[in-house]
């Protein structure tokens, strides 16, 4: 009966009091479900009590894991009785974007391992159902937070680590344990597969991308030039190009003189890093007037007169047989090829169309437009590539060419 | 307090850890009873899990899975589908998988095919790389594989079948005697040989007079007048690795005093070396022929007049791998037949489009998801369990491979078209390959046999009692009265079902895992009818022993298939979903085997074409072959 109590307290004290139940006077009560939706409950404020310790305050070149680790351990071995321990976690928290140690776990199994083992464990089931040791647990749960915000899965030592902390009746243990259940399982929803870690190098992320754009058509095959094998292209740089047998054969069905466009560049996001591509468009087919009125009046009750592709040329030739578009011809245009250049100047696009043309014959016969007006503005040169520890960075090709 | 405890029961485990992870559940549940005596206050320091408790696997004690089968005890313990390998383990797996792959990826199989011969460097490579020696314990110089090391390591070596045979015949089956039987001095002496590949090893069985049947081997060994040697005379054929090898496990006939006290020919394995002498070995089919070998009295394997049980387990024991074996070589297959299919075009369109092509791909991809989960559970039984009863696992592995393999190889020369039948293609090699598989390692026919018996065996002791009664009928009216009223409760048509399977697995392979169920149930009631109704005369009754072991064979692969998928599905691997199609979509298919072969048993020579099938075959023979007459014939 006391358990049931205790569990039904919170909603009866939610229905009753709203307000003084998602306000942080009874913090046992409305933390029971950590996730991304309970945000909305937490005071958004910044905690005031935040002070910088001196073992944080390393030069700006210095920041890296290293130090990171070693201030947590000046810390942690100070002599004397261990003072304002989640004070040093919460500004530890702070600090690990600028020590580019915030994906890393191991530095997240240094702040939790600061908190004494056993003392934080209820030991009865009131201590259990109303937070023992709050502030501590509150503590926890917000590097959990981060933790699952940078896509950081805590593996079993970190679970042993917090079911020493907190015992199993512990919140963070139950938050940690839900991470633990999810963030595997989200890991691997995406249906493009990307390497863990995003290679560096620009030409490898214009693979990757042109890998997953041309993941619509099994058949797509991709193709890396360089351009310095081309006569009078200025940039010497490579071009990594994305075309299918069907889009070559959408290709040479076009009419001479037909214009066609390259067009971009795009953004395409791979994880945390974005690279710019080209479309090579040519303008939609609308259906014929013929075809429209034959598809209209197309009998589907009609079976007298069964017709199969399997008696030959004559039947596929017949209007009444409407071939599906493939998946190519969009309504707004067809996509003929893709592709990512090393510079996005207009000389690489000359010398992609120049490489097309080699597997491509008809474009010789056709009208090509380059369309400078990209939806993302002006693209500019990008000289040099510096690839920062920014969360976003935006690589528009780069020096660090054909490494 | 009680109620407090109530509290702790509820909070459980998080579901990833309870029951889809059997055996780093056990550890983790080793580590949770330690972390529970970290619950005293006065424990102030974090201690890191012991890594020894990782290494150190505890063994688990549990029932045969295939037999209980038959008495229709379902073990759910094997729904949670075994991780055997710990991480570092795997890992270690894994760094040792990708040099392999790449020396057979540059392996030019088509060059060994048109010798029929194995290049040197080929040779050397695999013996640099550790593969000769692959199970044997690190202590000989081997690389210590457990079962599942070994399965994963045979998918790759599958991909080359004259490779895949020098080693299977090496360490399967050629020194897997010594491993099994041999005592210390004898493992000292050959194994470190063995294991370095200096030294190959053939396992000498086979005889022009005898095939599957070990206990009808001809090769005669004498004690010699002083006791001193042992003297071998006998032909033996067929024997893979017979020409290069220096070591032979050899099965021959010695007389032995029997409890009765009279001299008996029984059989007893000896390990010979070739440079004992007098062995010798015909070129062409790599026929050997021992004619008067010496061999010590030391080199009798286990003891003398036990090698029939000793050949029985080197065969059982090696048959597992040949699911993962045949799932590597038809990935690989697949893979080249379904890039085929995305860029041939036929009737303006690419052939993935059409329906049929599309069915081929899915069955394909739901026979070797079924052989990959059967390989690996079986395996993992290997590893897991303290003396491990598979035998009858690793017959239906090796069955269910075996055929699955010569189909899908079938069909995927189909969807190649006339490409798979060229030879400039790799192709119709693997066709060729793939039919022995049907062959070698006890015929499938013998191995049917094998499974049903050794079920039946054990079905036999449980109901014996039952049996008794129910075939006398006139001793016993109110038990036969009381066991028909049940029967009729129990409805075999439809019966009720209580094993509820589904609650061992993710609630969306609901509606597979009770076809399982209901599967399991019938045949329960099938086995027991066929003991009733036959007797002791059940092992004489093959087309009956054939459908049991077919349906027994169905409910591992269900089984399998279902705790592979509700574990990936659990855990969220890559493609999970996809798993779940192929799971569900194996067991339909499953099931409706399984319908017919049950329907046949329950109905008995009413249903099945048995009788009619006999009288048939009969004719044949007394004609000595076909004997319709010919259509055109006209009788005046």
């Amino acid at each position: 009966m006391a358990v049931k109590f205790g569990l039904s307290l919170s909603q009866i004290l939610n229905r009753a009091l709203p307000k003084v139940h998602n306000c942080k006077l009874l913090p046992g009560l409305h933390i029971r479900h950590i996730h991304k939706n309970a945000c909305q409950f937490r005071n958004k404020e910044s905690n005031q009590l935040i002070v910088r310790p001196s073992a944080f305050n390393v030069p700006e070149g210095d920041r890296n894991k290293e130090t990171f680790v070693e201030a947590v351990k000046i810390y942690t071995t100070r002599p004397g009785p261990r003072r304002s321990q989640v004070e040093f976690i919460y500004s530890a928290l702070k600090e690990m974007e600028e020590f580019g140690v915030h994906r890393d776990l191991q530095a997240y199994k240094e702040i939790i391992d600061i908190l004494p083992k056993g003392k934080y464990i209820p030991t009865n089931m009131f201590q259990a159902e109303f937070m023992h040791y709050p502030k501590q647990q509150q503590c926890i749960l917000d590097v959990l937070e981060q933790m699952e915000d940078n896509g950081v899965c805590p593996d079993a030592e970190t679970d042993q680590m917090v079911l020493n902390i907190f015992g199993r009746h512990g919140f963070p243990t139950k938050k940690l344990r839900r991470m633990t259940y999810w963030m595997p399982k989200f890991k691997n929803l995406s249906p493009w597969a990307l390497p863990e870690k995003i290679p560096n190098s620009n030409l490898e992320i214009a693979k990757l991308a042109v890998q997953r754009m041309g993941s619509v058509d099994p058949a797509t095959v991709i193709e890396i030039f360089q351009t310095s094998e081309l006569k009078d292209a200025i940039d010497d740089t490579w071009i990594v190009c994305g075309q299918s047998s069907n889009q070559k054969d959408l290709l040479a069905k076009l009419k001479e003189k037909q214009t066609v466009f390259v067009e971009g560049a795009f953004t395409i996001w791979l994880r945390r890093t974005s690279i710019n591509y080209f479309i090579l468009r040519s303008e939609p087919v609308p259906l014929s007037e013929e075809e429209q009125k034959l598809r209209s009046e197309f009998d589907y009750d009609d079976v007298s007169q069964l017709r199969s592709w399997i008696f030959g040329e004559e039947n596929l030739t017949r209007k009444d047989i409407i071939v599906q578009p493939s998946v190519h011809e969009q309504e707004d245009g067809t996509i003929l090829a893709i592709a990512v250049t090393g510079t996005c100047s207009k000389d690489s696009l000359l010398s992609w169309i120049r490489f097309l043309e080699r597997t491509n014959p008809n474009i010789a016969n056709l009208t090509i437009l380059f369309a400078t007006n990209s939806p993302l503005g002006e693209v500019s040169l990008a000289i040099e590539s510096n690839i920062p520890s920014e969360p976003l960075s935006k690589i528009t090709g780069g020096s660090d060419i054909c490494k | 307090m009680a109620s407090y405890k109530f509290l702790a029961s509820k909070s459980s485990w998080m579901p990833i850890l309870t029951r889809h992870v059997s055996k780093s559940y056990y550890f983790r549940t080793a580590q949770l009873s330690c972390s529970a005596s970290m619950y005293e206050k006065d424990i102030k320091e974090y201690k890191a899990p012991q890594t020894e408790a990782t290494t150190e696997v505890k063994k688990l004690k549990r029932p045969p899975f295939g037999k209980n089968l038959f008495l229709g005890k379902f073990d759910t313990e094997v729904l949670a589908f075994p991780e055997v390998l710990d991480k570092e383990r795997l890992q270690m797996l894994e760094e040792m998988v990708a040099p392999v792959e790449k020396f057979f990826e540059a392996i030019d199989s088509k060059k060994i095919d048109a010798e029929g011969e194995i290049p040197k460097e080929t040779l050397d490579g695999l013996k640099a790389l550790g593969l000769f020696g692959q199970q044997i314990p690190t202590d000989y110089g081997g690389l210590g594989f457990n079962a599942t090391e070994f399965s994963r390591i045979a998918e790759i070596t599958a991909l080359d079948s004259s490779v895949a045979v020098i080693l299977a015949a090496h360490q399967s089956i050629g020194l897997k005697g010594l491993l099994i039987a041999g005592n210390e001095e004898q493992k000292a002496k050959y194994l470190p040989r063995l294991a370095s590949g200096e030294w190959t090893a053939a396992f000498c069985l086979t005889e022009p007079g005898s095939g599957s049947d070990a206990g009808s081997v001809q090769t005669k060994a004498v004690l010699s007048d002083d006791g001193d040697y042992w003297i071998m005379n006998g032909n033996k054929i067929w024997i893979s690795n017979g020409g290069i090898a220096d070591f032979f496990t050899v099965f021959a006939k010695t007389p032995v005093r029997n409890i009765a006290g009279e001299m008996e020919d029984r059989v007893t394995a000896f390990l010979v070396e070739r440079s004992f002498g007098g062995v010798t070995n015909g070129k062409p089919e790599d026929k050997l022929g021992i004619r008067g070998s010496n061999t010590l009295p030391e080199n009798v394997l286990g003891e003398v007049g036990a090698g029939f049980k000793i050949a029985l387990n080197i065969l059982n024991s090696g048959r597992f791998s040949m699911g993962s074996s045949g799932a590597g070589m038809l990935k690989k297959l697949l893979g080249w037949s379904a890039e085929h299919a995305i860029n041939r075009k036929q009737f303006g369109k690419p052939l993935m489009e059409f329906e049929l092509i599309q069915e081929k791909f899915a069955k394909m991809a739901t026979t070797i998801y079924a052989m990959e989960s059967m390989s690996y559970l079986t395996s993992g039984m290997l590893d897991s369990y303290e003396e491990p009863d598979c035998a009858m696992e690793a017959a239906m592995v090796k069955v269910f491979s075996s055929e699955a393999v010569w189909n899908c190889t079938s069909e995927c020369l189909q969807i190649l078209g006339g490409l798979g039948y060229m030879k400039d293609y790799p192709y119709e090699r693997y066709l060729r390959d793939a039919r022995i598989l049907l062959i070698f390692e006890g015929t499938n026919e013998i191995l049917r046999i094998l499974i049903s018996i050794l079920g039946l065996q054990h079905a036999g002791k449980s109901l014996a009692d039952i049996v008794r009664k129910v075939r006398n009928p006139t001793a016993n009216p109110g038990y036969v009265l009381k066991k028909m009223w049940r029967r009729f409760r129990r409805n075999p048509q439809n019966p009720r079902l209580d094993l509820n399977l589904n609650y061992y697995l993710h609630p969306n392979l609901r509606r597979p895992s009770e076809l399982l169920e209901k599967r399991v149930l019938q045949f329960e009631i099938a086995v027991e009818n066929l003991l009733s109704y036959y007797g002791k005369e059940v092992g004489n009754k093959q087309m009956d022993l054939r459908r049991v072991a077919d349906i027994a064979i169905d409910l591992f692969a269900m089984t399998a298939v279902l705790s592979r998928s509700s574990r990936a599905y659990c855990i969220g691997l890559r493609n999970a979903e996809h798993e779940l199609a192929l799971a569900n979509s194996f067991c339909v298919e499953a099931d409706l085997r399984c319908e017919r072969n049950i329907t046949e048993l329950f109905g008995g020579d009413f249903v099945t074409q048995d009788l009619a099938m006999k009288k048939i075959a009969e004719t044949i023979f007394q004609n000595k072959g076909y004997c319709a007459e010919h259509p055109l014939k006209q009788n005046l």
